[in-house]
């Protein structure tokens, strides 16, 4: 991140925060919309946290940490969403009936189908700790201060979370039923 | 079944698919609230403290000196006394609703806010904006911050005791006051559970308590007062 950019902003720069903001914005959206895992949530998770970062950017003291910062803001709009809409529909993905799906592929739709449902089983937080580090590949140190809690802790929302994808893989492959659940 | 390298390669694709870019209408929401979104300012020095490494760690985990934090919090969810709710005292700052039972908040009486100056004037002061959480400072004592956190210790170098207050959350409790960047924390909500995490916080850098009183019903809202004692100061937190 240009920290010249993040200086300017800082000081009340509206140019500067939006080019912050459009350098920033595909990235922190991906991580929301897979924390989430539902687009409008992820959206407006990432609404907030612009606007958060834009209005707390003057008491981030060291410009280089932005991006960790930024993380940080973003998974606290995540849980905000979270908490405001703890009813979400199962949303699976809807699979044509006809379409001919070979037997690899067919194992694939359901290990999608079986790990979207083993992820929304998990906690923000425990997702959030997959999604740091499995998508945006930080280490777990920087995760740890991305969110604020000890490494240890770290280790033991990833430990959780894995166990519970791969239970989720591991589930019986009953017969895919082609239908849309929403 | 499928093993941890096989689970972590198929979880790492799953989550490489699906939407990398944020939509035109989302940022140009958002930049178009940003002329009407003031920017909160910091309230502390924009320095960090020189002196904040392993050796004062140390030296604060083995030191205390008297401290007193008084917390009011006035929006909490409590039970009001067998007397039922009380009325609010005059001059207190009347933000809670009208069902919440009030005690005077000692916090809100014209206590300033933190200054920016790292030495403070021995006194009652506000540690953050959003937050009725007030800090007495002993004479000598002085404030810093890390980022997005406002220190408040005891001006020496290094410190012999300190308290932490981060912005994100309002107020987070460091198990380990002096090990704050990679010990446990929590972020307790209501002054009862600040003083109970406070009281709790462990490591060779606290005093143990010799004295926990909570008594949830004794005043028109909550109150608690933790008192221990190290090396013959005591150390109090009260919430009334």
């Amino acid at each position: 991140m240009d920290t010249q950019l993040v200086i300017r902003a800082q000081r009340g720069d509206e140019e500067a925060f939006a080019s912050l903001a459009v350098a920033v914005g595909d990235r922190l959206h991906a991580v929301s919309q897979r924390i989430l895992r539902d687009i409008d949530l992820a959206e407006d998770a990432t609404q907030q946290a612009l606007l958060a970062i834009w209005r707390d950017l003057p008491q981030l003291r060291d410009p280089a940490r932005f991006d960790a910062w930024s993380y940080r803001l973003l998974v606290h709009a995540c849980y905000a969403e979270g908490r405001r809409t703890r009813q979400w529909s199962p949303n699976l993905r809807v699979l044509p009936v006809d379409e001919p799906v070979g037997p690899d592929a067919m194992s694939s739709v359901h290990d999608r189908d079986q790990l979207e449902r083993g992820f929304r089983r998990l906690s923000i937080d425990h997702r959030a700790v997959v999604v740091l580090h499995h998508y945006l590949d930080l280490p777990l140190e920087t995760v740890a201060e991305t969110l604020g809690v000890p490494i240890g802790t770290v280790r033991s929302r990833l430990h959780y979370a894995m166990r519970g994808l791969r239970a989720a893989l591991d589930a019986d492959a009953r017969p895919v039923r082609q239908e849309a659940v929403r | 079944m499928s093993t941890d390298r096989e689970t972590t390669r198929v979880v790492r694709s799953w989550l490489e698919e699906g939407v990398t870019r944020l939509p035109d209408r989302v940022l140009d929401a958002v930049l178009d609230q940003v002329p009407a979104t003031q920017q909160r300012r910091s309230w502390w020095p924009a320095r960090r403290l020189p002196f904040m490494n392993g050796y004062a760690k140390l030296a604060a985990a083995v030191a205390a000196v008297v401290l007193v934090v008084i917390v009011g919090y006035q929006l909490l969810p409590s039970n009001p006394g067998p007397g039922g709710p009380a009325t609010l005292a005059p001059g207190t700052t009347p933000t809670a609703p009208p069902a919440s039972a009030l005690a005077p908040s000692p916090s809100l009486d014209g206590a300033p806010m933190l200054p920016l100056t790292s030495d403070l004037e021995p006194g009652r002061y506000r540690v953050h904006p959003d937050l009725d959480v007030t800090v007495e400072a002993p004479a000598g004592w002085a404030t810093c911050c890390d980022n997005s956190t406002g220190i408040i210790y005891d001006g020496g170098e290094p410190f012999a005791a300190a308290i932490f207050f981060e912005e994100f959350t309002g107020l987070t409790v460091h198990s380990e006051p002096c090990n704050w960047d990679s010990g446990p924390s929590s972020e307790p909500v209501g002054a009862q559970a600040i003083a109970e995490a406070l009281a709790a916080q462990s490591g060779s850098a606290t005093p143990v308590p010799d004295d926990v009183t909570v008594s949830p019903a004794s005043t028109s809202a909550s109150s608690c007062r933790t008192t221990w004692r190290s090396k013959g100061s005591p150390t109090a937190i009260t919430r009334s």
